[in-house]
C-alpha cells in the first residue's frame, strides 16, 4: 500500500476515525494500530506478515529472557551473550537469505569459475520482503539495547508487536529506537495542537515532494541514466544532478509523511533529514542524511568496531583510523542492496570519511556562519561536500562498474539538443524545493514554513497543493527506497 | 524530536554537538491557527477548481468532451421526436448531415454522433432516452469506425455525459464500476484540477503566450448536431494509414467483438423487437489507400461478417455492409472526412437505406 495511492487514503482515513474514537483508550488504540499494520504490510504480501511476527516474537522473548539472566555470574554473562547471539542470527539469516542469498551465489560461482571450476548456481529469485531491512535493524536494535543494560525490555508483546510494526514507518523507516517510540506505545498520547500544525505541514510537504518533484525529475534521471551512452557531458551531469534530487525528494518525502501521520496521532518519530545539501564535510552529511541508518550503523557497529580496536592499541593507528568508517561504509553501501554499485558508493563514502579524519583539523561543528570562519571557506567546503555527494549518488544510480567509469570520464559542459529542455525541467520541479531549503536553512528550523506570515503560509500551502493536483504523477510510483 | 525555541538558543538545554544542524522548532499555534492552515488551503483549492470547472464548462478545450456533452443536451431539449435518430462515433458525428438525409428519405433527422472511445455505451443509452422521453424513434443508423467494434469504454468518459450523479445504472446495460472507476469518474466530474491538467497546462500556456485565446468558442455545431469541417489533412491520413494497418495487422488471428458492444447491440436488438424500430448500422467513411490494403480488407471483412450475424438475429437490424471510400483530400484521417465527402457520404447511405427498406 503505498502512501501515494488512494487505497492509502481510504485505509489511514478509517484507522484515523477509529484511533480517533477510541480517545482515551490507548491500549484499545494499540490494537488498532497494530491490526493496521500487519492490514498495510499484508496488502503487498500476507505471506511475509510471518517474516515480521516471527521477528516480534523472537527478540521480544529474547528480550525478557535477556532481563531476567543475571550478569553477575560468568554462566549468565555466557548465557546472555548467546541469547544476543541468537537474536542476531534470527534477524540476519531472514535478511541474508531474502536480500542477499542470490548476490553471494551468484559472486561465489565467478569466484569459482575464475579459479578454473565451474558449476550451476543454485538461483532462487527470492522475492524481497518489502522493509525488511529497516524493521530487522529496529528489532536487533532492541536486543541489543536491552543486552547492554541502556534499556528496559518490555513485558507487553502488544506493545512491541506496535513499535516493530507501527505501519507509518514499517516499510521505510525512520528506523526507530526502541528507547524513543517504545515510553510513546506504552502510555496515552496527547495529540497537541503543535503536532497537529506541524503533522499537516510534514504530510502536505511530503506529498509535494514526491508527487510532483521525485517523480517529475526522476523522469530525467531515468531516461539519462538508462541510455547514458546516448548524451552529451552536460546532460550526464544533468542526470546526476536529478537523480540526486530524486533520491532526497522521495527519500525524504517517506520519512515527512511517516512523521507527518505519525503526529497526527501523537506520536513523535525521529528526524531522518536535516538538509544534506548544506553538509560541510562527510561527517556533516551523514548527521544530515538518512540520519536514523547512519546513527544506528555508528551505534552497533562504528563505536563497538573502534572501542575493540583501541582496546588493542591505543595509538591512532592506521587500523584504528581507517577500518571503522571502511567497515561502516560498507555496511550502509550493502544494506542498501545486494550489488556492487552499492559496495563501491559505500567503500567511496568510507574513504572520503578516513581523508576528512585524517586532513581536517578545525571540524566547523558549532556554528560555521558565526564570525570564525571565512564564509568563502564555508561556501568553499559545502560546494566541495556536494560535489563528492555527488560523485556518490552517480555510482549509487548506475547500475553496473562500466556505467561508473564511463560517466565519470565523460562528464563535460558540452550540451546537446536536448541539455535545455532537461535543465527547464529540472529547474521548474527543483527550484520550489530549493528555495524551501534555503529558507529552512537560514531559519535553521525544519519546520519554517509554518512560521511564515499569514498570507505567504496560506499560498505557500495552497500553491503546494495546486500543484500535487496538476503535476502529480497519475499513477502512484514506488518509493525508491522500497527496493532496500 | 522536537525542540523549543528557548532550548535552541545558545546556552539553551537543547545544546548539540553539531550546533549548525537546522532542527524542528516548536512552535504553539492557537486551534483557531491550526483550523486556518488545514481548511485555508483546502479552501482555496476548492475555489480555483471551482473556476477551473466553470471556465472549461464555458470554454471546453476537449472536443471529445464537449462533443458528448453537446450531444446529450441536444437529446434532452430536443422539443419532439425524430424519425431518423443517428448514433455512433466521431467519424458518423462529421459524416452524416441530418438536413441531407431529410431530404432524401424525408421525416426528421438528427445527429447525436459523439466519440468512439465510449464504445456502444451511447448509444444504446441515447436510444433508452429517447424512449423513455418521447417514445421510439421510428428509425435508428449508427454508423462506427471499423476499429471502434472490439474496443472496450473508457469508462472515466460516463463523468461527461450530462445527467445526474449514478445515471448509469438507469440504463441497460449497466456498466460494472469498480471503487477505482467510480473515483476516477468523480475525478473527472468534478475535479479538473486533477483530471484535465494537461487542458490546464495548454490554457496557461494561451495565458502568457496568446490570451486572445482564453475566451473562445472553440467548436460549433450545425443545428442538426452534425459538425461541419472543411479542411482535409492529407500529411495525416498518411501517418494514420501506417498506425491503422499496424492496427488491423496485430489482429490477424481473429476479430470479436469486445464483450461491452457485443451486450450493447444484444440490447438494441431486444428495443428493435419490442418496440419496432428500424436499425441500420453502417460503416464509416473509410480512406481508399487503407482499403486497398489487403490486411485491411481481410480485417474488415470479418467485421462485416460479424455484423451480417447480428443483423440475422432480427427483421428490424439491418447491416448496410458496403465500404463506402473516399480520397485523401476528402478526408482528416483514415475514417473522417470533410463536409464535401460528408455530401456524399450520407446520399449514398440514404440511398442503401431506401433500397434496404
Amino acid at each position: 500500500m503505498l502512501f501515494n495511492s488512494l487505497t492509502f487514503l481510504f485505509f489511514f482515513t478509517a484507522v484515523y476515525l477509529l484511533y480517533m474514537l477510541l480517545g482515551r483508550r490507548y491500549k484499545l488504540q494499540n490494537l488498532l494500530l497494530l491490526v493496521a499494520g500487519y492490514v498495510f504490510y499484508g496488502y503487498w504480501d500476507w505471506r511475509f506478515l510471518s517474516l515480521i511476527a516471527i521477528s516480534t516474537l523472537t527478540d521480544f522473548s529474547i528480550g525478557r529472557l535477556l532481563d531476567i539472566t543475571s550478569d553477575q555470574t560468568p554462566a549468565g554473562k555466557q548465557r546472555r551473550k548467546l541469547l544476543l547471539v541468537c537474536s542476531i542470527i534470527v534477524n540476519l539469516t531472514f535478511l541474508g537469505f531474502f536480500k542477499y542469498f542470490d548476490f553471494f551465489v551468484t559472486n561465489f560461482v565467478a569466484l569459482l569459475s575464475l579459479l578454473g571450476v565451474t558449476s550451476d548456481p543454485l538461483m532462487l529469485q527470492i522475492v524481497l520482503p518489502v522493509g525488511i531491512s529497516f524493521y530487522t535493524f529496529q528489532t536487533m536494535s532492541y536486543t541489543i539495547d536491552v543486552y547492554r543494560k541502556r534499556l528496559k525490555p518490555t513485558d507487553s508483546l502488544l506493545n512491541f508487536a506496535v513499535f516493530v510494526a507501527f505501519f507509518p514507518q514499517l516499510v521505510a523507516g525512520p528506523i526507530e529506537r526502541a528507547a524513543n517510540m517504545l515510553p510513546q506505545v506504552e502510555n496515552r498520547r496527547y495529540i497537541t495542537t503543535e503536532q497537529l500544525n506541524a503533522g499537516f505541514f510534514l504530510v502536505l510537504w511530503g506529498y509535494f515532494k514526491k508527487i510532483v518533484v521525485a517523480d517529475n525529475v526522476g523522469l530525467i534521471a531515468d531516461h539519462i541514466f538508462n541510455n547514458y551512452t546516448h548524451f552529451a557531458g552536460l546532460d550526464i551531469l544533468i542526470g546526476v544532478l536529478a537523480f540526486s534530487t530524486q533520491v532526497y525528494a522521495d527519500f525524504s518525502s517517506y520519512s515527512d509523511i511517516a512523521r507527518g501521520i505519525s503526529r497526527l496521532m501523537g506520536f513523535e518519530l525521529l528526524v531522518n533529514f536535516r538538509l544534506p545539501q548544506f553538509s560541510l564535510n562527510p561527517a556533516d552529511f551523514w548527521n544530515r542524511w538518512h540520519i536514523s541508518l547512519s546513527h544506528w550503523l555508528r551505534d552497533y557497529i562504528f563505536f563497538p568496531l573502534r572501542r575493540v580496536l583501541l582496546r588493542r592499541n591505543r595509538n591512532a593507528t592506521v587500523l584504528n583510523l581507517a577500518l571503522p568508517p571502511m567497515v561502516t561504509m560498507l555496511a550502509s553501501g550493502l544494506w542498501h542492496g545486494p550489488s556492487w554499485t552499492f559496495v563501491l558508493w559505500g567503500a567511496f563514502h568510507g574513504l572520503l570519511l578516513i581523508i576528512y579524519q585524517r586532513f581536517e583539523k578545525h571540524p566547523m561543528h558549532q556554528d560555521p556562519w558565526g564570525g570564525k570562519h571565512s564564509p568563502v571557506v564555508v561556501i568553499a567546503k559545502m560546494v566541495l561536500m556536494f560535489v563528492l555527494a555527488h560523485v556518490g549518488w552517480l555510482i549509487f544510480r548506475s547500475t553496473s562498474i562500466h556505467q561508473i567509469g564511463y560517466m565519470i570520464t565523460h562528464v563535460s559542459l558540452i550540451p546537446s539538443r536536448y541539455s535545455l529542455s532537461f535543465i527547464a525541467m529540472l529547474l521548474s520541479f527543483a527550484s520550489p524545493l530549493v528555495l524551501v531549503q534555503i529558507h529552512q536553512y537560514v531559519k535553521r528550523d525544519l519546520l519554517a514554513i509554518i512560521k511564515l506570515p499569514i498570507l505567504l503560509r496560506l499560498s505557500s500551502y495552497s500553491l503546494m497543493l495546486v500543484w500535487i493536483f496538476v503535476f502529480g504523477a497519475r499513477e502512484p510510483l514506488e518509493f525508491i527506497y522500497f527496493q532496500f | 524530536m522536537t525542540i523549543t525555541k528557548a532550548q535552541n538558543r545558545p546556552g539553551g538545554t537543547g545544546e548539540r554537538l553539531y550546533k549548525q544542524l537546522p532542527d524542528e522548532i516548536a512552535s504553539s499555534p492557537s486551534k483557531r491557527e491550526v483550523l486556518f492552515n488545514v481548511l485555508g488551503p483546502l479552501l482555496v483549492v476548492f475555489t480555483i477548481n471551482l473556476i477551473v470547472l466553470g471556465y472549461l464548462s464555458r470554454y471546453p478545450t476537449n472536443r471529445g468532451y464537449w462533443l458528448m456533452k453537446r450531444k446529450w443536451e441536444i437529446l434532452q431539449t430536443m422539443p419532439a421526436p425524430a424519425d431518423w435518430l443517428i448514433l455512433g462515433d466521431s467519424s458518423g458525428n462529421q459524416g452524416m448531415i441530418p438536413e441531407k438525409l431529410q431530404d432524401e428519405l424525408g421525416g426528421t433527422a438528427v445527429n447525436l454522433c459523439t466519440i468512439g472511445d465510449i464504445a456502444l455505451f451511447d448509444d444504446v443509452w441515447m436510444l433508452e432516452e429517447h424512449i423513455e422521453k418521447f417514445g421510439p424513434p421510428k428509425n435508428v443508423i449508427i454508423v462506427h469506425a471499423y476499429d471502434v467494434w472490439p474496443r472496450q469504454a473508457i469508462t472515466v468518459l460516463f463523468a461527461k455525459i450530462p445527467r445526474p450523479w449514478g445515471y448509469w445504472r438507469e440504463f441497460t446495460p449497466a456498466p460494472k464500476l469498480s471503487t477505482r472507476d467510480h473515483v476516477n469518474i468523480f475525478l473527472a466530474r468534478y475535479m479538473p484540477l486533477y483530471a484535465e491538467n494537461a487542458t490546464l497546462l495548454k490554457v496557461l500556456h494561451w495565458a502568457t503566450h496568446s490570451p486572445q485565446k482564453l475566451f473562445k468558442d472553440r467548436y460549433h455545431l450545425e443545428p442538426g448536431g452534425y459538425m461541419k469541417l472543411m479542411r482535409a489533412n492529407p500529411r495525416y491520413v498518411e501517418s494514420d494509414t501506417r498506425e491503422q494497418i499496424k492496427f488491423v495487422e496485430n489482429r490477424k488471428s481473429g476479430f470479436s467483438l469486445s464483450d461491452i458492444n457485443q451486450t450493447s447491440l444484444e440490447q438494441i436488438i431486444a428495443l428493435s423487437e419490442q418496440y419496432h424500430i428500424n436499425v441500420f448500422i453502417a460503416n464509416s467513411p473509410i480512406y481508399e489507400g487503407l482499403y486497398e490494403n489487403k490486411d485491411f480488407q481481410a480485417y474488415f471483412s470479418k467485421v462485416q461478417m460479424e455484423l451480417d450475424r447480428f443483423a440475422e438475429q432480427s427483421e428490424y437490424i439491418h447491416y448496410l455492409s458496403t465500404p463506402f471510400t473516399f480520397p485523401i483530400n476528402q478526408m482528416q484521417n483514415t475514417d473522417h472526412v470533410i463536409h464535401s465527402a460528408a455530401e456524399e457520404y450520407t446520399e449514398m447511405l440514404a440511398l442503401e437505406i431506401a433500397q434496404t427498406r
